[in-house]
């Protein structure tokens, strides 16, 4: 490295550094560069070309520019169902999906024994096949199933017919999808947890901070950076929710349950129409760039990054 | 930004490559080597063995042409078979169930009397009404292999043990309820309502003596008579309470679990399960009848599935020959002595009965025959797959009393109706 | 990362004398709000614990049960018979040994692609300088955003156009491309001080070397933690594997392998359950095994910290 002070020669030699590591940036990069271009952009653009055509699985193709995009606005029933369904479920799981992670992960702190094998029992869920899941979900919640037999049987109360009913359905959906997934987020904030500076932590305790108000102003702000990247990554999952909906309620009742991922589902594979499925993937992509952007935009307020 | 520009020029100049090697439609037809592929659904090992086993019929039926099975499980065999007509990769002769035709009814080639002589058939080898199954807006667009219809099957142990009427063949609708009141209890149900198409319909099918699509192929659910027998079944369920709601929208195969779970006594299902309630695992003796008789007679649908020549087949003529096979004597009477399916083949149908136990074989030869003796062709439209994908999710709320069937019925035609 | 640091919520206040011990503040055994609130955390966590377990052991003892006895009502946990039997029928049922294997080979094969792939990117992303990097990684990001349901189609054309239909590079290489992978490498190598790579670079090392010899050893628990997810991403994926593979007996995977319980007759739900059992057996054993390393992990990735 030259450090003679003439700034012609550091500049010089700056630049050149600089085209000599964009090089060797393309070469460190070239896999992922072939990657994405043969299997990411290819399907990609393929898939918008989809979606500018009415695209029947078998037969004539004809160019439809939006004529797709105006019809899922305006003439397709499932459309804007599906749309404030997959919102709905976002808006009730993620909240709900933090929440339980975030206490749980507080709650199994270093003094709790065996909190090694807790972990693995709360991230078991995550790991298991989905249709096993949704299967025992469904033996659980049926009328006929274990909630409702002791609730009948200890507190003779009959319980509602959950994935049956209009109002229940999708509060059932995510209260199984939370069991299912909050192990990852769980393990994200136990992570942190065990990283926070403990000088900061100890300065707070010397103050006198303990508990709860210890929590809302040292621990929450010290964890905001993993908070944001959970939420993050679990409102992408959670607008891209197909499994659980589709084996627990099959998008119904009627189509209470039918999340948008689903409904693409179905206009691609049931349907035959995979132009219009398509254009609904891609107003759903449109969405979540959208809700990503604008988290990023407000990190900045609620974020607390250390450097 | 610079970066990025080689990156978008390539991108599209990729996009407009794979658009203009997909504009072409139809695609190669599967036999790319001279093999015939022969595509089929197929669950466990052993189904897969039968499948093998009628394949080597068809080799030695045709030894210079080269024969490959396909399989997929049931279900995905739907998502495969949208993704390889959109991808041009068919297989040469693709199985095809009746009740699905409509909706992939364009990736088959229609068969001409000519064609069906190559194959080595004639329309008299099938069994009456079987060759409606796979036909399609007045074309023949395949060759059945099995022939079905639904049926009644009841627990003999629990309808006993209530003291209800045992069903008989040629009951009336009025028998119906009176063995579903008679049979339900406490601990079970007198009769388990149906989620999946045939399962639900064939009762008010049978009661109205209409189908939800007209003569001239047009929706018709909000026919009156129709409307008022679906009306009844699913009272059933919340004024009769002879039947539980179904838990879930899911749950296509609800009243079929119920009753082989020993959870209700009657159930409607297909033939093509016969023998495996008479086998049921829980061990309650199964019982079967024809539906009740409503007051314009018997109506019953024939259903069933087959085989189709698929569109850009390569080598038509030696397909023609495979299926023709595939449906032949030999094969349609190994199908037969297995039990496996009720033949479409006309003189293999009595092998079936053959190989069924001989303490039930009279009572299912006369279950079979009376459900058999007055069935007509199922009528379907374009956009049935679409229909019964909007109905079963609301079904759900109609057995559960938070939606009425006739306003199900009625959104559900004006949807879906021209 | 000492895991005897205080547990920051059920520590009490400390007054003005100083603590006892050198080190992080202990607090003292019988101090009253610290032990209740310990004890409540304890109990919270056994509650959650077993209500959580709950749907598990349902699983657990539906796998015995025999077929019809799945639905039955009322609902028992154990059948009228137990039928250990199920798991071995699951092997009779279907090519299930292989699909096991194949889902093994798939999955080990993808892991080692994607960690190539994405330690390799993430460098460049994160040490190294070159224009439009972040606009690039920005571009990368919002791949991750497609839903995968509509590419498929695109994706079984493309894997036409290459002949690789019904093949393990289809099943391998089409989806290990995701940003996810980079996205983690570039978090983790951003935390590592580039005073290393200027000390390396004033011996004389180049990119390479500096990678292989010295950032990649310091980063084994991001890469411990990718390969566990990317294990996990593979063994359970299911549509694109339905889509690609053709002959089950050669190329089948565990979760379209579980589709196959259900027929057009019906499903045997008591062996498909046995399948799920066996099917989540591997990436529980590799989480259990792994699991301070993928806390640690996520950690040092700067995904739980800054």
């Amino acid at each position: 490295m030259t450090t003679t002070s003439t700034a012609g020669t550091r500049r010089a030699s700056r630049s050149r550094l600089s085209r000599v590591e964009s090089r060797q940036a393309l070469g460190f990069m070239s896999p992922a560069l072939v990657g994405l271009a043969l299997f990411t952009i290819v399907p990609v653009g393929l898939s918008i070309v989809m979606s500018l055509f009415h695209w029947p699985a078998f037969g004539e193709r004809s160019f439809a520019g939006l004529g797709n995009y105006v019809a899922l606005f305006t003439q397709n029933p499932d459309f804007w169902p599906a749309l404030r369904n997959s919102a709905v479920f976002a808006l009730l799981y993620v909240p709900l999906n933090l929440v339980v992670a975030l206490s749980l992960a507080l709650a199994l702190g270093p003094r709790i024994r065996g909190r090694g094998a807790f972990r693995v029992l709360f991230f078991i869920p995550v790991v298991t096949p989905i249709v096993a899941n949704a299967l025992v979900w469904k033996m659980l919640l049926q009328p006929q199933g274990l909630f409702n037999g002791i609730s009948v049987s200890v507190f003779g109360v009959e319980l509602p017919n959950f994935l049956a009913d209009e109002n229940w359905a999708m509060v059932m959906v995510v209260v199984m999808s939370v069991w299912q997934g909050m192990g990852y987020n769980m393990l994200i904030f136990s992570a942190a947890l065990e990283q926070l500076p403990a000088p900061v932590v100890e300065a707070a305790r010397i103050d006198g901070a303990q508990g709860w108000r210890m929590l809302r102003s040292v621990v929450l702000p010290l964890l905001s950076p993993s908070i944001f990247f959970a939420t993050v990554m679990t409102v992408i999952t959670a607008l891209q929710v197909f499994a659980q909906p589709q084996l627990l309620t099959g998008g119904g009742p009627g189509n209470s349950t039918l999340p948008l991922v689903q409904f693409i589902y179905n206009q691609g594979f049931k349907f035959q129409d995979l132009g219009l499925a398509a254009a609904a993937a891609w107003v759903l992509f449109v969405l979540i760039i959208g809700l990503t952007a604008f988290q990023f935009g407000a990190q900045k307020r609620w974020v607390h990054y250390e450097h | 930004m610079r970066m990025r520009t080689p990156l978008l020029a390539g991108t599209a100049v990729l996009a407009t490559l794979g658009l203009a090697a997909c504009s072409s439609g139809s695609g190669s037809g599967g036999s790319d080597d001279g093999t015939i592929v022969w595509d089929m659904w197929s669950g466990s090992q052993s189904d897969t063995d039968a499948l093998n086993e009628t394949l080597e019929i068809v080799k030695k039926e045709n030894p210079d042409v080269d024969v490959r099975l396909q399989t997929a499980p049931w279900n995905d065999y739907f998502t495969k078979l949208t993704t390889n007509m959109s991808s041009g990769n068919l297989a040469c002769i693709t199985s095809m169930n009746g009740q699905r035709l409509s909706t992939y009814a364009d990736a088959f080639e229609p068969l001409t009397d000519a064609d069906l002589e190559t194959a080595g058939l004639s329309k008299d080898d099938f069994a009456p009404g079987a060759l409606d199954i796979m036909t399609y807006d007045g074309k023949l667009l395949g060759v059945p292999y099995d022939v079905a219809t639904m049926l009644v099957y009841y627990n003999k142990d629990l309808i006993e043990a209530a003291g209800a009427p045992e069903p008989a063949i040629g009951w009336s609708f009025d028998d119906f309820e009176a063995t579903a009141k008679g049979a339900t209890t406490d601990a079970n149900a007198g009769f388990a309502v149906g989620l999946g198409e045939f399962q639900w319909m064939a009762l008010p099918i049978a009661q109205s003596g209409k189908q939800p699509v007209d003569e001239s192929g047009a929706l018709a659910l909000t026919d009156p008579d129709f409307v008022a027998a679906s009306q009844w079944y699913s009272g059933l369920v919340t004024d009769q309470k002879v039947a539980l709601p179904a838990a879930s929208a899911s749950d296509t195969g609800w009243g079929e679990n119920q009753y082989s779970g020993g959870n209700a006594a009657m159930a409607v299902d297909g033939t093509w399960n016969a023998v495996t309630y008479l086998g049921n695992d829980a061990g309650f003796e199964a019982g079967m009848v024809d539906l009740p008789t409503g007051e314009n007679g018997a109506t019953s649908l024939v259903l069933g599935s087959g085989y189709g020549i698929a569109k850009g087949c390569e080598d038509k003529e030696a397909a023609l020959k495979v299926l023709g096979s595939l449906v032949g004597k030999d094969a349609q009477d190994a199908m037969a002595t297995s039990g496996r399916s009720y033949p479409a083949r006309a003189e293999s149908q009595p092998l079936y009965f053959e190989s069924l136990d001989e303490s039930v074989r009279d009572d299912v030869k006369a279950a079979f025959d009376a459900a058999f003796a007055d069935v007509e062709g199922q009528r379907s439209t374009k956009n049935w797959d679409q229909v019964n994908t909007a109905l079963q999710p609301n079904l759900v709320s109609v057995y559960n009393g938070q939606a009425e069937m006739a306003d199900v019925l009625d959104q559900t035609q004006q949807q879906f109706g021209q | 990362m000492s895991t005897d640091r205080t547990d920051v919520l059920t520590a009490p206040p400390l007054t003005a004398a100083p603590a006892p011990e050198g080190g992080g503040a202990r607090p003292r055994a019988g101090s009253g709000t610290g032990r209740f609130r310990l004890v409540l955390a304890h109990v919270g966590v056994v509650l959650a614990a077993a209500l959580f377990a709950l749907p598990l052991v349902y699983a657990f003892f539906s796998a015995l049960k025999p077929n019809n006895e799945i639905f039955s009502m009322p609902p028992r946990l154990v059948g009228s018979e137990v039928r250990w039997s199920n798991f071995a029928d699951v092997f009779a049922y279907g090519p299930f040994a292989t699909y096991i294997g194949n889902s093994f080979f798939v999955a080990v094969a993808g892991t080692l692609v994607v960690l190539a792939v994405s330690t390799t990117a993430g460098y460049a992303f994160g040490r190294l300088r070159w224009k439009g990097r972040d606009v690039v990684f920005v571009l990368f990001l919002v791949t991750l955003m497609v839903p995968q349901e509509v590419l498929v189609v695109p994706m079984f054309i493309v894997m036409q156009w290459f002949g690789w239909v019904d093949s393990y590079q289809s099943l391998i290489f089409p989806f290990a491309f995701t940003a996810f992978g980079t996205f983690l490498m570039r978090q983790f190598f951003r935390g590592i001080p580039f005073e290393l790579d200027e000390a390396a670079r004033v011996d004389g090392a180049g990119p390479f070397r500096t990678f292989w010899r010295i950032i990649l050893p310091l980063a084994t628990s991001a890469v411990a933690v990718l390969a566990v997810f990317t294990f996990m991403a593979f063994w359970n994926s299911y549509l694109w594997p339905l889509i690609t593979v053709v002959d089950y007996q050669a190329h089948g995977t565990l979760p379209i392998g579980l589709a196959t319980f259900s027929g057009q007759n019906g499903t045997r739900w008591d062996l498909q359950m046995a399948a799920s059992i066996i099917s989540m057996v591997p990436t529980t054993i590799i989480v259990i095994a792994l699991q301070k390393h993928l806390v640690k992990g996520i950690a040092t990735a700067g995904l739980g910290g800054r």
